[in-house]
């Protein structure tokens, strides 16, 4: 039916623009043109139509949209009304006042879809905010004083957030916010979601909200009953719940959670992992599953992936320690694609053989690992694409390498803050890596600047390197053994990496084989070194980024 | 191989390979469901096109006209403009009235491929360019009452990029 109905548009639009003259050559229209255009008649006529015109726009970033707006009156009303721009944009008002009162009216705003209070105490927008407010579909207010009753103006509001707000009650509470899909509230109080379940009708896609002060027993019942009498929609939950709440939320039958967060869980040791994989049992539909701060044994996790045969996300913040959180997670939760642990905690090996085919993507934060205990570990993970491992400590550096080269699917590797204990010898033909593409160092750790320069060895295939914030090693020296043992690096990143004019000396002298640099943040190069710099750059047609 | 005859606003017959004219949506729609007969001799007027432009499209279409479907743009690609291939930047060194005609020209013709990468040529045109500048680019008109442009400048202050 549907391919049908396509077939006869495309043929009457073929018929339309082949037996009849296409739109911009009519007659009318081009003399519109001429008006609105102005082109004057002596240059040459370059006229798109507008079609094309927002083709090109939606090529351009952000700041040049701006740019182009200002030319003149059609590209700005082509850039107005073109609804995916439009979606780009966001108005913000942190402005030089504190209070937004009936004096603050601005005229012709940017059709945006999207809105940004910040410390403000609106007290009347009447003025200017009904004109705009039709088209708006995500209002966020951070740390704002406003009256509710703005909301009256938002027909197609489909996510608010509000963070740290205070607000004003309005007289009665007949809303129009039928297409409200994504509720916020954050370091809010219940007095406020009490406010808004006034309000805001029952489909709700996701709902977030946290309080900074402990709830008493009443506070909690408002919370779930908040919930609870959205279950049925509610795809994404984020929430820091106290045990009886977790209780409760585990007993929502008609839920069919996908996503869901637990935050600053405190939970008593014992009862609180029951609640955990209660919880878990109740509500097996969760996809993703984000557990901060929270004290949790092995065993308790193993017993929650039984109950959540769906899970493929999977993000623990631990606050105790426990040795076998990877190996309890990978085992239990066979679907398993991306698993971030945060310490602190020291992983050990894995003991049995069960193979997790669908892992892609390992985090690791503040932990020890004896390589020994990791590589066994990841010997269970052949699929593994990406790994991150941040402020991660190894005994040996051999034990890295070794470690490396033992990922045969492993295609990212970011290292944040990795320190090893010995600086031991690298025996460069024994441990090789041929998958590994993008390696991402992001402050050193104690490597030295030959373990750094190593890796073009070590990653035979390497692709891109980024390097953020390595004050302590002498980039020069890592830029030259790029130019000649990293042939294959086509585009080097050096973030915040006060690049030294030996660094680009290197470059010109080593690299022939790059491609693309890119340099964030301030270098020591003077006007005229950069200059010259970029001229090579030029000269060489290697692409130059300066951000 | 079968070739059907194309005939430009200025009278020009072109005689084409089928493949290379199906590069176009437009005629590729006329030929398949509307049925259009190839066979007949007649050709199909392309009575917006210029034969100059033609010829230029038509070389265009012959290099990439074994292109491999290209994959459904997510957004990021979408907004990539570093991407074209060295064949086709060479291809549109020209100059800026005969890009527009070929712009034009492509979006007439549906031709899907060419118009992206004409797109991206003209993005990378208005990159880094004034107001001023552009309007010299585009041959166009400052038609804001005077002061109105400062205006724009203050509202500009009041966005920024979502997310």
């Amino acid at each position: 039916m549907d391919r049908r109905s396509g077939l006869r548009q495309t043929m009457w639009r073929s018929r339309q623009g082949l037996l009849r003259l296409p739109s911009t050559s009519n007659p009318a229209q081009m003399a519109k043109t001429k008006m609105t255009m102005r082109v004057s008649s002596s240059k040459q006529q370059l006229r798109l139509p507008t079609e094309v015109l927002e083709r090109i726009f939606l090529k351009l970033p952000f700041v040049e949209l701006l740019t182009v707006r200002a030319a003149c009156s059609e590209f700005r009303k082509i850039v107005d009304e073109c609804l995916k721009l439009r979606a780009r944009f966001r108005l913000k008002f942190p402005l030089d006042i504190k209070t937004m009162d009936k004096n603050f009216n601005p005229q012709s705003l940017i059709p945006a879809s999207g809105v940004i209070f910040e410390h403000l105490n609106i007290v009347n927008v009447g003025a200017w905010w009904p004109r705009i407010a039709g088209d708006i579909t995500e209002v966020t207010m951070n740390v704002c004083d406003f009256p509710l009753d703005m909301l009256r103006f938002v027909p197609n509001l489909e996510e608010l957030n509000l963070d740290g707000v205070k607000l004003t009650k309005p007289v009665y509470s007949a809303f129009k916010l039928g297409k409200i899909k994504r509720l916020s509230v954050k370091h809010g109080s219940v007095e406020i979601l009490e406010c808004l379940d006034q309000i805001i009708p029952k489909p709700l896609v996701k709902f977030e909200f946290a309080v900074d002060v402990e709830m008493g027993y009443e506070d909690q019942q408002k919370v779930i009953q908040f919930v609870s009498f959205r279950q049925d929609t509610l795809e994404e939950l984020s929430l820091k719940p106290v045990e009886g709440m977790l209780e409760r939320i585990s007993r929502l039958n008609e839920a069919k959670l996908k996503r869901v967060t637990i935050g600053n869980f405190q939970n008593s040791p014992r009862s609180g992992e029951m609640h955990l994989i209660k919880f878990a049992r109740g509500q097996s539909t969760i996809e993703a599953l984000t557990i901060l701060y929270v004290a949790i044994r092995s065993s308790t996790i193993r017993e929650m992936g039984r109950g959540l045969p769906r899970l493929k996300r999977f993000v623990l913040h631990l606050n105790l320690v426990d040795k076998n959180v990877l190996e309890a997670a990978t085992k239990s939760m066979p679907m398993l694609e991306y698993l971030e642990v945060k310490g602190p905690f020291t992983v050990t090996g894995c003991d049995g053989e069960s193979e997790n085919k669908h892992l892609k993507e390992l985090v690791l934060r503040n932990c020890e690992v004896s390589a020994d205990n990791l590589k066994k570990f990841l010997q269970y993970t052949p699929f593994l694409t990406r790994l991150t491992l941040e402020y991660v400590k190894f005994d040996d550096w051999s034990d890295f390498t070794e470690l490396m080269s033992g990922l045969y699917s492993l295609e990212y590797l970011r290292l944040h803050i990795v320190s090893v204990r010995n600086h031991d010898d690298y025996d460069a033909q024994e441990h090789v890596n041929k998958s590994v593409k993008y390696v991402e160092l992001d402050g050193n750790g104690n490597l030295s600047t030959w373990e750094v320069s190593m890796m073009f060895l070590m990653f035979p295939e390497l692709k891109e390197l980024r390097c953020s914030s390595l004050e302590k090693l002498n980039l020069h020296v890592i830029v030259k053994e790029l130019g000649i043992m990293g042939k294959t690096v086509g585009n080097l990143v050096l973030r915040n990496c006060k690049v030294s004019q030996a660094v680009v000396q290197n470059i010109v002298e080593y690299c022939a084989e790059l491609q693309r640099l890119q340099i964030e943040g301030d270098t020591e190069l003077t006007g005229v070194e950069l200059g010259r710099f970029r001229a090579y750059m030029k000269e060489a047609g290697k692409e130059f980024v300066e951000t | 191989m079968s070739t059907i005859k194309l005939e430009t606003s200025d009278g020009v017959k072109f005689t084409v390979k089928t493949q290379v004219a199906k590069c176009s949506g437009t005629i590729r729609t006329m030929l398949e469901d509307i049925g259009i007969n190839p066979q007949d001799g007649e050709a199909i007027p392309l009575s917006n096109v210029h034969s100059t432009i033609l010829q230029k499209i038509l070389v265009w279409a012959e290099h990439h006209v074994d292109d491999p479907e290209p994959p459904r743009d997510d957004a990021d690609a979408a907004k990539r403009t570093d991407d074209i291939c060295s064949w086709d930047e060479d291809f549109l060194k020209v100059d800026q009235r005969t890009l527009f005609d070929v712009m034009l020209a492509a979006n007439y013709l549906d031709m899907k491929q060419l118009i992206a990468v004409c797109c991206k040529t003209v993005a990378n045109m208005i990159k880094g360019k004034t107001a001023d500048q552009i309007r010299k680019t585009f041959n166009i008109e400052n038609d804001f009452p005077p002061g109105d442009e400062d205006k724009i400048r203050l509202r500009n202050q009041f966005c920024e990029e979502r997310r």
